[in-house]
């Protein structure tokens, strides 16, 4: 049986005097599609960043795609990353980035390029610097980066922000696609209403660890909702959510 | 937020044990200085300074390799606790290094008659001085966007990679003062020390000050460490004052 | 790696301006010198090297975060910290586009130097481009790792000569000491103990960037 696609336990990290993941046990399974859900600094970019080798824990027992953290070359090479920030150079073209970054992944040659950048629709302005792109264009391209190199784990920090109705609806098609071809995926998302849609579980964080987790009808938003009040309110605080009443 | 436990009873041993021997020993040590030990002939009174001089430098060196050990176990395992001792370990050698760079002139102007000499061994106290600095200085600049968390990365690896440079900086220093005029045999004090007394008394002022800065490394990682539990303590209310404050559901404090 | 520096490298001359000011600052800093001291045909061949030093130094110090200029937008840091790169690799890859552009720097100081003190630098270039380049190691060496600090703005640009300076006491010595010799005709001095301190800087200090720089680039 292939091992997990991520498996936490205890996992640790603080910033500073900070405790923002205070032993969290997680774990997805291969070709599973899961959302990540959890109030600002719930830790939930923390945790993203972890897998992606930015950030080393400070304690616990997690691996990704059978490898131990602290991740090792062999694993980057199979992780893909959207972030809040697009990890795109200005000065260099749409085209440019992508081959770039197909040689950093060492992706033999430039195929790829030419057909993602038109499965994003970026065909027409894959000559122009990135630094012209307006936001949308921005994500779009951020996208076809993460995707390039055929990940087997993907891992999206919020990645519907900056998308127009037309962005949103290739990112939903890309996700599928990607879950049909037994990729996995970790999601950040604010956004309750689409989660059933594009993952099996989800999981929500507070406090550093899982404070729920939850999958199939589970993911209906108005669960969630009240999933997240009731998480909410065990912690004292108000968080903000999609839709929902309570303000922060 | 867990503690290690080895500093942390590692701090509390030194704290309740060690400010009585350093009263004494202070007090020894002063007695020993300023009335036991004869007059150096060349010198004359000044050079009672060297007894308090030699040993800050001594303490300096100290500091450096406790931050660079520190330091390493900060990189390694990533607790704010060894950060903190290593902070402690700087500020406390600044301190020390300080000391040298104000008893070095106070000592060299009635014996020479300036106030500052780029005799080896001030010359590297002054650059060691300027990489504590750096040190402080860095994690002042990094502020607190990630807790700190960065500021207090590179300022380990400086102290790291300070502490390997120090033979460099030692030696490079001894090298460049030997083309100069030699003005400063006698100022290097270490040899020719005729009395038996004054080795003893210098003996006496350096264990002094060595468990003196263990004592003030001691305060300063204790004091860090307060610091972050007030720090803790103060964000705990604001949440709790946050949640009482704007609950709309039912009107009543949520805890 | 070498993809790395490939693109660093088009990058810094597609973004020529860091240069160019470099090579601006270090000749205002000749300027300075020149009309702050009291220079005499006796007592230029011992002061000139050490006004050379001084300027590549103190240029090296402020120009040791351009290793870095492509990644400070967009989080690319990140990009190249998570991707398949080993981060020895990366700091290798940073350490030459240093290394390469402080030498550019010196190359075009150098004839404006000999110039302004009305030295003769090309009787002596061999040796001369020998010390510089050693000097130039260690000085990017030690840059390249620190480099990072200056990534996150905020006055911490300021930060970076301050940090650096004292760490390469030794290399300035050392560099001006040789230098003198060299321009004094002497030819390179390779049994010199200062030859060897320098050489000894320059590999503790690669060494070491290579192996902490895992630690300064991921949190």
């Amino acid at each position: 049986m292939p091992e997990a696609a991520v498996t936490c336990r205890g996992l640790t990290r603080s910033f500073g005097r900070v405790g923002v993941l205070r032993g969290l046990d997680l774990e997805l399974e291969r070709g599973a599609s899961m959302a990540l859900l959890g109030a600002n600094g719930s830790g939930k970019t923390t945790l993203l960043r972890l897998l992606a080798g930015l950030l080393r824990a400070d304690g616990g027992n997690s691996s990704v795609l059978g490898h131990q953290l602290p991740s090792t070359a062999v694993l980057r090479r199979k992780l893909g990353y959207l972030g809040h920030e697009s990890w795109l150079y200005g000065e260099l073209s749409a085209r440019e980035n992508l081959e770039f970054y197909c040689r950093l992944y060492g992706v033999s040659d430039d195929r790829p390029v030419d057909s993602l950048l038109e499965r994003v629709g970026m065909t027409r302005a894959a000559s122009r610097r990135v630094r012209s792109f307006s936001r949308g264009m921005v994500q779009r391209l951020s996208l076809a980066r993460a995707l390039l190199h055929n990940p087997q784990l993907l891992l999206l920090d919020e990645p519907f922000t900056g998308l127009d109705r037309d962005g949103v609806e290739l990112l939903e098609n890309l996700v599928a696609e990607q879950r049909a071809a037994g990729t996995s995926i970790l999601m950040v998302t604010h956004d309750l209403a689409r989660v059933s849609l594009l993952a099996d579980q989800a999981v929500l964080l507070g406090r550093g660890r899982v404070a729920w987790q939850g999958q199939g009808n589970d993911l209906a938003p108005e669960r969630l909702e009240q999933a997240w009040r009731d998480m909410a309110s065990g912690q004292g605080g108000s968080i903000a959510t999609n839709g929902g009443t309570q303000t922060c | 937020m867990t503690t290690i436990p080895f500093l942390y009873k590692t701090e509390s041993l030194l704290m309740r044990v060690l400010p009585l021997p350093v009263m004494l020993g202070m007090l020894a040590s002063l007695c020993a200085v300023f009335w036991w030990v004869p007059t150096e002939r060349v010198q004359g009174p000044v050079q009672r300074i060297f007894y308090f001089h030699v040993p800050s430098a001594w303490c300096c060196f100290l500091a450096f390799g406790l931050a660079s050990v520190t330091s390493a176990a900060y990189l390694w395992k990533h607790h704010r606790d060894w950060d903190n001792a290593a902070r402690a370990a700087v500020e406390t050698g600044m301190l020390f290094a300080t000391a040298v760079l104000i008893t070095g002139p106070i000592w060299a102007r009635p014996i020479w008659g300036v106030w500052w000499t780029w005799d080896s061994r001030l010359t590297t106290m002054l650059v060691l001085w300027l990489i504590f600095a750096a040190y402080l200085l860095l994690r002042a600049f990094s502020g607190e966007r990630d807790g700190g968390s960065s500021g207090a990365r590179f300022a380990a690896v400086l102290a790291i990679v300070g502490t390997l440079d120090i033979p460099l900086i030692v030696f490079s220093t001894r090298l460049w003062r030997t083309v100069h005029p030699a003005v400063l045999k006698t100022s290097e004090g270490g040899s020719g020390l005729s009395d038996p007394r004054m080795v003893t008394t210098l003996i006496l002022c350096t264990l002094t000050f060595m468990i003196m800065f263990a004592w003030l490394w001691a305060l300063g990682a204790r004091s860090l460490r307060l610091d972050d539990q007030v720090a803790l303590l103060e964000e705990r209310g604001d949440r709790l004052a946050m949640a009482t404050g704007s609950n709309t559901s039912t009107g009543e404090a949520t805890v | 790696m070498l993809t790395l520096l490939a693109r660093d490298l088009r990058l810094q001359f597609r973004r020529g301006e860091l240069l160019a000011s470099s090579f601006v600052m270090g000749v205002l800093m000749l300027l300075a010198f020149n009309f702050s001291l009291d220079l005499s045909p006796d007592n230029v061949a011992a002061l000139a090297p050490g006004i050379l030093w001084v300027a590549v130094l103190f240029s090296a110090g402020l120009a040791a975060g351009h290793g870095f200029v492509g990644e400070r937008e967009n989080g690319c840091m990140d990009a190249i910290v998570a991707s398949p790169l080993d981060r020895g690799s990366v700091y290798l890859a940073k350490f030459i586009v240093n290394l390469l552009l402080l030498l550019l720097f010196e190359a075009m100081l150098l004839p404006v130097f000999g110039l302004f003190f009305e030295l003769s630098v090309l009787s002596v270039l061999a040796p001369l481009a020998l010390v510089l380049l050693l000097g130039s190691i260690g000085l990017a060496a030690v840059g390249t790792l620190f480099a990072l600090v200056t990534v996150g703005g905020g006055g911490r640009d300021l930060a970076l000569p301050i940090l650096l300076l004292p760490l390469e006491v030794p290399l300035l010595i050392a560099s001006v000491k040789i230098t003198r010799v060299v321009m004094a005709g002497g030819g390179f001095p390779w049994g010199d103990g200062w030859v060897r301190l320098l050489l000894g800087f320059d590999l503790l200090f690669v060494v070491a960037g290579w192996l902490a720089f895992e630690y300064v680039a991921t949190d």
